[in-house]
């Protein structure tokens, strides 16, 4: 955890820093009256970056102290769930994309369809059976009991 | 009594008695499936509440609080894995129960102590509530901003294991909050270029974001992790093993009597939350028991104490909200924010402006835990089948209904990429170990505590005397400080000891 606070802690001060700086250049102008818009913005950008360096040190301070076999073992672990992570991102964006283009009936149909073979689903029957259902009956619940527009195609 | 009487007329509507009956078994379904928590379903549930009128898609959400609540201790009692955290202490004696064939007499035990539980903290919101907002109508600015520095304590509560890593997360909560309107004069302010975002951040995105796309995410390491299926231990048909006699019911109820006011108590303070309110009742219910050998071996005490204390927080948790617009928890976090999405301000002009509303609400409230009773012991067969389903057919319809509800509430693509960018900060936040529920706290108290500074600045003159001047303010000032002394003692002496 040592290593993960001190990159966390030195992104999160930077980040503090940028914000502390950029703050007053995202304000229109005002009325000089009292706090300005950009006084508690720049006061918590301030106190983030403060706080980071400090879980910066505490992590640097402790980089002896963590159990160098267990963190491997925790990075290992996530490691080889990342690119099914980055994918199920992939698949959300494309989603949002798709949407407006091929309809929500399509899209929705497709991105259950790749999500559970991402989950490690593997029971081809029922999967289909579940993307091939549950758009339609979504479909329905929003625009005809809820009469909430849905996207249609607009590529067909 | 005409307030009641207006109460009474909104809530009694066929429309929000169908919601707070389906909001229930939503609900118990989400709690008691592992992996899916009372956050998620409600924050999943406030886009669909959107189109609908503010009582009734409130009236739903307090349903799937309530029976998400309860829902967790049916994975505690039938397969030892607790739904909801707060259920970790029913697992102590339900599953004990469980694998000696009582798995039947636990489960309605646990039904009957959680309703119990509920009623009682909604008479005791109903009763504290109108006097403290009482108070709560002489607050000004100054008050407002320390009161919100005073709630801001709970992020020591919720930070877990690293204080530091809780207070940088309520920092981000406090500084997200500042993008979108300068309040005071009304100028646009950290959007940093992007239109959509002069508005702020679309509050239905962000939460579905963080609670929702998160877990979601998350659950992608779990289902690859884990692919053994949980073995459900059946309900037994024998007469006395299935239900609780009239003999039991009359032993536990001292323990319910005593555990319903200690949930209350802590539900009523923010920060301290139902698991805590939990294993305190199951403990007290230890030393109180003429048996106490029996705990951990399927005492039905044991079962009854945790749950009428956790599900006794219920009512209590919204005490501080309504009176004070401060939430105690994550899931009255969510809430304030389902209040706002629908125009409703929680805090002392709630009751002034919005009286036949805050009626109808909690009439409602008391409704949904009576309602609960019948809910759950006719659905009793059907939530148990909810453990069985598989995460891998879960989660994709989960992050389906996210996008489809964010697009439907935010009405457009912007508060779905917002969603999405919140998911990715949510997962990440865990992956680091920061605690979400601090940014969300940070987040809701961000415009009290602004507001309240500048405004009280501004009458001031600047003097800061308007703060120390004022004896609620001070007293919140002081008991801030107090707090703040006490969370970082505990937090040092703990590291130090770790």
């Amino acid at each position: 955890m040592a290593r993960i606070d001190i990159i966390a802690g030195a992104l999160l001060c930077v980040f503090g820093v940028v914000i502390y700086f950029v703050a007053p250049l995202t304000v229109g102008e005002y009325h000089e009256v009292g706090l300005t818009p950009w006084s508690f913005p720049s006061a918590l950008a301030a106190a983030i970056a403060v706080l980071s360096a400090l879980l910066c040190f505490n992590g640097w301070r402790n980089r002896n102290r963590d159990n160098s076999h267990g963190e491997a073992d925790e990075e290992g672990n996530s490691g080889s769930s990342t690119p099914h992570i980055i994918a199920a991102i992939a698949v959300m964006a494309l989603y949002i994309v798709g949407m407006p283009l091929f309809g929500y009936l399509l899209a929705t149909a497709a991105t259950l369809l790749a999500l559970s073979i991402i989950y490690g689903n593997r029971r081809w029957l029922g999967l289909f059976i579940v993307a091939a259902v549950s758009p339609p009956l979504l479909f329905f619940f929003f625009q005809e009991v809820m009469i909430i527009l849905l996207p249609e195609a607009s590529l067909f | 009594m005409d307030i009641i009487a207006v109460g009474f007329d909104q809530i009694f509507h066929l429309q929000n008695l169908l919601l707070m009956a389906g909001g229930l078994v939503v609900g118990i379904v989400i709690g008691a499936i592992p992996g899916l928590n009372v956050p998620l379903a409600v924050a999943l549930a406030l886009p669909f509440t959107y189109h609908m009128p503010p009582l009734a898609g409130l009236s739903m959400l307090i349903g799937i609080y309530k029976g998400g609540t309860h829902g967790g201790s049916i994975s505690a009692i039938l397969i030892n894995v607790p739904g909801a955290p707060a259920a970790a202490a029913t697992a102590i004696d339900g599953y004990a129960l469980a694998r000696r064939g009582k798995a039947g007499k636990a489960l309605k035990l646990s039904i009957y102590a959680s309703v119990f539980g509920e009623i009682l903290s909604d008479i005791a919101l109903i009763l504290a509530a109108a006097q403290l907002a009482k108070i709560a109508t002489t607050f000004g600015p100054a008050e407002f901003f320390a009161l919100g520095l005073f709630a801001l304590t709970i992020i020591g509560f919720v930070s877990g294991d690293n204080l530091i890593k809780g207070v940088i997360a309520g920092c981000m909560g406090l500084l997200l909050a500042t993008v979108g309107m300068d309040p005071l004069e009304s100028m646009p302010r950290m959007h940093f270029g992007f239109y959509e975002l002069t508005g702020g951040l679309h509050f239905i995105a962000m939460i579905i974001g963080l609670f929702a796309i998160s877990e979601a995410l998350i659950q992608i390491e779990n289902s690859l992790r884990t692919t053994a299926s949980r073995t459900v231990i059946e309900i037994s048909q024998k007469g006395d093993d299935n239900r609780v006699t009239w003999a039991e019911f009359k032993m536990v109820f001292p323990t319910m009597l005593r555990s319903a006011p200690l949930g209350i108590f802590i539900g009523a303070i923010p920060g301290i939350g139902s698991s805590i309110a939990a294993f305190l009742a199951y403990g007290m219910a230890k030393n109180m028991s003429k048996e106490p050998e029996m705990f951990g071996k399927g005492a039905i005490e044991g079962v009854a104490a945790a749950e009428s204390a956790n599900n006794g927080v219920c009512g209590a948790t919204f005490i501080p909200l309504l009176t004070l617009g401060i939430p105690g928890d994550v899931i009255t976090a969510i809430m304030l924010g389902a209040f706002m999405v629908h125009g409703l301000i929680p805090g002392p002009t709630l009751f002034t402006e919005q009286g036949g509303f805050v009626s109808a609400f909690m009439i409602g409230m008391l409704i949904t835990s009576c309602m609960h009773l019948f809910v759950a012991l006719i659905g009793l067969r059907g939530f148990i089948q909810a453990i069985k389903l598989k995460r891998s057919l879960l989660f994709p319809l989960v992050i389906v209904l996210c996008i489809t509800g964010t697009f439907v509430a935010g009405g457009g693509q912007f508060p779905i990429y917002v969603m999405l960018g919140m998911g990715i900060l949510g997962y990440l936040m865990t992956k680091f170990g920061f605690p979400i529920p601090p940014l969300l706290i940070g987040f809701i108290l961000s415009p009290m505590i602004e507001d309240g500074l500048r405004q009280a600045l501004l009458i001031s003159d600047g003097d800061l005397a308007i703060f120390y001047g004022r004896p609620i303010a001070m007293g919140f000032l002081v008991m801030t400080v107090a707090l703040v002394v006490w969370i970082t003692w505990k937090n040092l002496r703990a590291q130090r000891r770790g």
